[in-house]
C-alpha cells in the first residue's frame, strides 16, 4: 500500500511540474485544427527498415509536404495493439488514418464502426465499409516478370522464393512468381518456404542457404527487410535473386538481377488526395503497372548477364500487361507443397 | 521522521526519472515539454485514455493478484505468460467451437473454461515442485514457451479462421464477447471480473482461514509442516489459483479485447504481472493500484509515440528504471543515512 502511493504521488508530483505545458498543448491543437488534415500512419515494422514500412513512411512525408497536411505515425505495431493504436488516433480527432499492411483490415473495420467520422484506409487489404477503403497494389504483376526472369536465368531448372506471412497480399506475389516460371519452363522445381517473420534476417538467411542445398540456383523473396538475408546469401554463394518492394541492386549488386517496385509513396499520396479531393469511397481499389504504381526494373549492372532472348520476352510481357491485354492471374489462396 | 524519508524518496525518484526521461527524449530530437504534455494528454486528455489504462490494466490486475498469490504462499510462479495463453487457446475453443450454446452461457463457459486451463498449467509446475523438488522457476518458464508455441500452432491449425489466410482464429461473435460499457471507447465489462479477483484474494488471503495458512506456508514450510499445515496441499491450491487468474486474463483479452487468438496476444503482461506483483509487495490493493498505473504509464508513452514519433522503448526503460528505484529504496536509504551521520 505504501508502495503505491509511493507510485501515485510520484505521479502527482511529475504531473504538478508539469502543468505549464498543458496549455500549450490545447494552443497547439488549435492550430493543428486551422483547415490542415490529420493523417496518421500506423506500421508493422521500423521507419527505417529499408523496405515496406519505411516505404510508407516517405508516403507519409510526401502527404504532408505536397497535400499540406499534419501527420503523425506508429512504428512496430503487434497484432495485438492495432486496435487500440487505430482507436487512439481516432479519439484524437485524425481525420485519415492509415494501416500499411494486411493484418490492419479487421483492425479498421472493428473501430470504424466506434468512429464514423475518420476515414480508414488500409494498405493491401481486402476491407472495405462506409469509412473504410483499401488500396491494393497489383504485385502479382512484378511477381509474375521476376518469375519469368529467374527461370530464364536458372541453369538448374530450380527457382527458390522466401515469403514472411501468409497473408493474401504476399501469397499471390508467391503465386506469380510461379505463374510465371512455369511458362517459361513448365516443368521447373518451384521452392517455398515462409520464415514466418518480417523483420528476421537470420531466419530468412537460413531458408536462403536450405534452398541453395538443394539445387535452387536463382531466389526471389518478398519478405521486406528480412528478404535482405537472402539477398546476401545468393551473393556469398555467387548466385542470382530478384528484389522485391524498391531497387534492391545496391544491396547485392553482383546477383540482383530485377526488382519490383512499388511506389507506395505514391500510393498513399493517391489515397490521401482521394480523400482530400472528396472522391474518397469505401471500397478496394487496385492500382498496377499500368497506373504506374507498380514497376518492374532491372538491375543495370546485371543487364549485360541476361541473355537478349529473355529480355525480349520480357518486354512483349510487360507492354501487354500495360496495355491490358494480358492479365496476370491474382491467386490469394496459399498452394500447399505438392 | 518515517514519513519525511518516505516523501524524500518519492521526490528522488521522480526527480530521478524525469531527468532520465527528458535526456532520451532529447536525444530523440524531440522537444520534451512538448512530450510530457502529450504523455499526460493521453493520460488524462479524453475518455478514451481513461479508458483505454482500464482496459490495459484489466489483464495486469489478473496476472499481477494471480502471482501475488503465488508469491505468498513461496511459490514462484513466473508462468503467468503461459498461463495466459492457456486461457486465451480455452476461450477461443469454447467461444468458437460451442456455437449451440447461447452467447451468455457461453462466456460464463470460457471463462470458467480458461480458468481451468491456465490453473492446470500451473499445477504441473506445483506438483513437479513438491513431488520432485523441481525448481518451479525452471518448469513455469519452460512450460511458458510450450504455450506461447502451442498458441502458434493452434492459430495455424485447428483454429485458424477458414476464411483467412493470416494465423489468426475466425472472429468470436458478438453475444459471446463481453458487451462495452461506454461506447465509443472500448471499455468493456472484465475490469468488473478484474476488481471482483481483487476483493476475493483479499478477502480469502486476510480474512480466512486458508489464506492464513498459505502465508504460514510462504513464510515458513518448516513451521507450518510442524504446526499440522499441509506444505503440499496449499502449494497446489495456490498455484491452481494463481494459474486460473492468469488463465481468466486470457479468457478476458480474447473475448474482450481482440474478440479472436492471435499470436502475442498477452503483450507480454504476464511478464509485467511478476514486477507488479513485486512492486506491490504481493498486496491484493497495491496490485490493482500498480496495475493501473503501469497501464497509465504504456497509454502516456504510446500517446507520446504515436504523436511525436517518440518510439515508446522510452518508456519501457523509464518503467524499469522506477521499478530499480522503488526496490533499490532501501539501498538508496542506507547511503543517505550514513551521509547524516557523517555530517553530524
Amino acid at each position: 500500500m505504501k508502495k503505491l502511493l509511493a507510485i501515485l504521488l510520484c505521479g502527482v508530483l511529475t504531473a504538478s511540474m508539469l502543468v505549464g505545458c498543458g496549455s500549450k498543448s490545447d494552443k497547439e491543437k488549435e492550430k493543428m485544427n486551422d483547415g490542415k488534415l490529420k493523417v496518421a500512419l500506423c506500421v508493422t515494422g521500423a521507419v527505417n527498415d529499408m523496405g515496406w514500412c519505411q516505404s510508407a513512411y516517405e508516403g507519409l512525408k510526401l502527404v504532408e509536404k505536397d497535400l499540406d497536411c499534419e501527420v503523425a505515425y506508429t512504428e512496430n505495431i503487434q497484432a495485438a495493439d492495432m486496435v487500440s493504436a487505430f482507436k487512439e488516433y481516432a479519439a484524437n480527432d485524425y481525420d485519415v488514418v492509415i494501416g500499411h499492411g494486411f493484418q490492419f483490415g479487421d483492425p479498421a473495420l472493428e473501430v470504424s464502426e466506434l468512429y464514423p467520422d475518420t476515414k480508414f484506409i488500409c494498405i493491401e487489404a481486402n476491407a472495405s465499409a462506409e469509412n473504410v477503403a483499401s488500396y491494393v497494389m497489383k504485385c502479382e504483376e512484378t511477381g509474375y516478370l521476376q518469375g519469368m526472369l529467374a527461370a530464364g536465368m536458372s541453369k538448374a531448372g530450380k527457382v527458390g522464393f522466401i515469403g514472411p506471412v501468409q497473408g493474401a497480399s504476399l501469397v499471390k506475389i508467391m503465386n506469380g512468381y510461379e505463374d510465371g516460371a512455369k511458362e517459361v519452363n513448365p516443368s521447373i522445381d518451384y521452392q517455398t518456404a515462409w520464415t514466418g517473420s518480417f523483420t528476421d534476417t537470420a531466419l530468412a538467411k537460413e531458408a536462403a542457404q536450405a534452398m541453395i542445398d538443394n539445387g535452387v540456383d536463382v531466389i526471389g523473396h518478398c519478405a521486406n527487410e528480412a528478404g535482405t538475408g537472402a539477398l546476401n546469401v545468393a551473393q556469398d554463394a555467387g548466385l542470382y535473386a530478384t528484389g522485391d518492394s524498391y531497387d534492391q541492386s545496391s544491396l547485392a549488386e553482383k546477383a540482383v538481377l530485377s526488382s519490383a517496385v512499388y511506389h507506395v509513396p505514391e500510393l498513399i499520396k493517391t489515397a490521401v488526395s482521394d480523400i482530400k479531393e472528396g472522391k474518397f469511397k469505401g471500397e478496394v481499389k487496385e492500382l498496377g503497372m499500368a497506373e504506374g504504381i507498380v514497376e518492374f526494373v532491372y538491375n543495370e549492372k546485371l543487364m549485360g548477364k541476361i541473355p537478349q532472348n529473355v529480355k525480349e520476352m520480357l518486354d512483349k510481357k510487360q507492354n501487354a500487361i500495360k496495355d491490358g491485354s494480358f492479365k496476370v492471374p491474382c491467386d490469394t489462396k496459399e498452394r500447399k507443397g505438392k | 521522521m518515517e514519513n519525511k524519508k518516505k516523501l524524500l524518496d518519492i521526490l528522488w525518484i521522480a526527480i530521478l526519472s524525469i531527468v532520465a526521461g527528458t535526456i532520451m527524449i532529447l536525444l530523440c530530437g524531440a522537444n520534451p515539454l512538448e512530450a510530457y504534455a502529450l504523455f499526460f494528454n493521453g493520460i488524462f486528455g479524453n475518455v478514451n485514455g481513461i479508458s483505454e489504462i482500464l482496459v490495459k490494466a484489466t489483464p495486469l490486475v489478473l496476472t499481477g493478484i494471480g502471482c501475488a498469490v503465488a508469491f505468498k504462499t513461496g511459490f514462484f510462479n513466473i508462468g503467468a505468460e503461459g498461463q495466459f495463453y492457456m486461457g486465451a487457446i480455452a476461450a477461443a475453443m469454447v467461444s468458437l467451437k460451442l456455437t449451440e450454446i447461447p452467447g451468455t452461457a457461453r462466456i460464463l463457459l470460457s471463462i470458467l473454461a480458461g480458468f481451468f486451463c491456465g490453473g492446470i498449467w500451473a499445477l504441473i509446475a506445483a506438483y513437479m515442485k513438491s513431488k520432485f523438488g523441481i525448481s518451479e522457476i525452471i518448469v513455469t518458464i519452460m512450460l511458458n514457451y510450450i504455450a506461447i508455441n502451442f498458441l502458434g500452432i493452434a492459430v495455424r491449425t485447428f483454429l485458424m479462421d477458414p476464411a483467412g489466410a493470416v494465423p489468426q482464429s475466425a472472429r468470436i461473435d458478438r453475444d459471446a464477447s463481453l458487451s462495452f460499457i461506454m461506447p465509443p471507447t472500448t471499455l468493456h465489462t472484465g475490469i468488473f471480473l478484474a476488481i471482483a479477483a481483487v476483493i476475493i484474494v483479499w478477502m480469502l488471503m486476510e480474512k480466512t482461514k486458508y489464506g492464513y495458512e498459505m502465508k504460514v506456508v510462504g513464510f515458513t514450510k518448516r513451521a507450518a509442516k510442524c504446526n499440522g499445515i499441509s506444505v503440499m496441499k496449499n502449494i497446489v491450491f495456490s498455484a491452481f489459483l494463481s494459474g486460473g487468474f492468469a488463465g481468466m486474463a486470457g479468457v478476458i483479452e480474447v473475448i474482450g479485447v481482440q474478440k479472436k487468438l492471435l499470436e502475442g496476444i498477452s503483450s507480454e503482461c504476464g511478464y509485467t504481472a511478476v514486477l507488479i506483483a513485486l512492486i506491490a509487495g504481493n498486496r491484493p490493493w497495491g496490485v490493482l493500484g500498480v496495475a493501473i498505473a503501469f497501464a497509465a504509464m504504456q497509454v502516456g508513452a504510446n500517446s507520446m509515440q504515436r504523436q511525436l514519433g517518440i518510439p515508446s522503448a522510452i518508456v519501457s526503460i523509464l518503467i524499469g528504471l522506477v521499478v530499480l528505484l522503488i526496490l533499490g529504496r532501501k539501498l538508496f536509504h542506507v547511503s543517505l543515512f550514513k551521509r547524516k551521520d557523517r555530517e553530524v
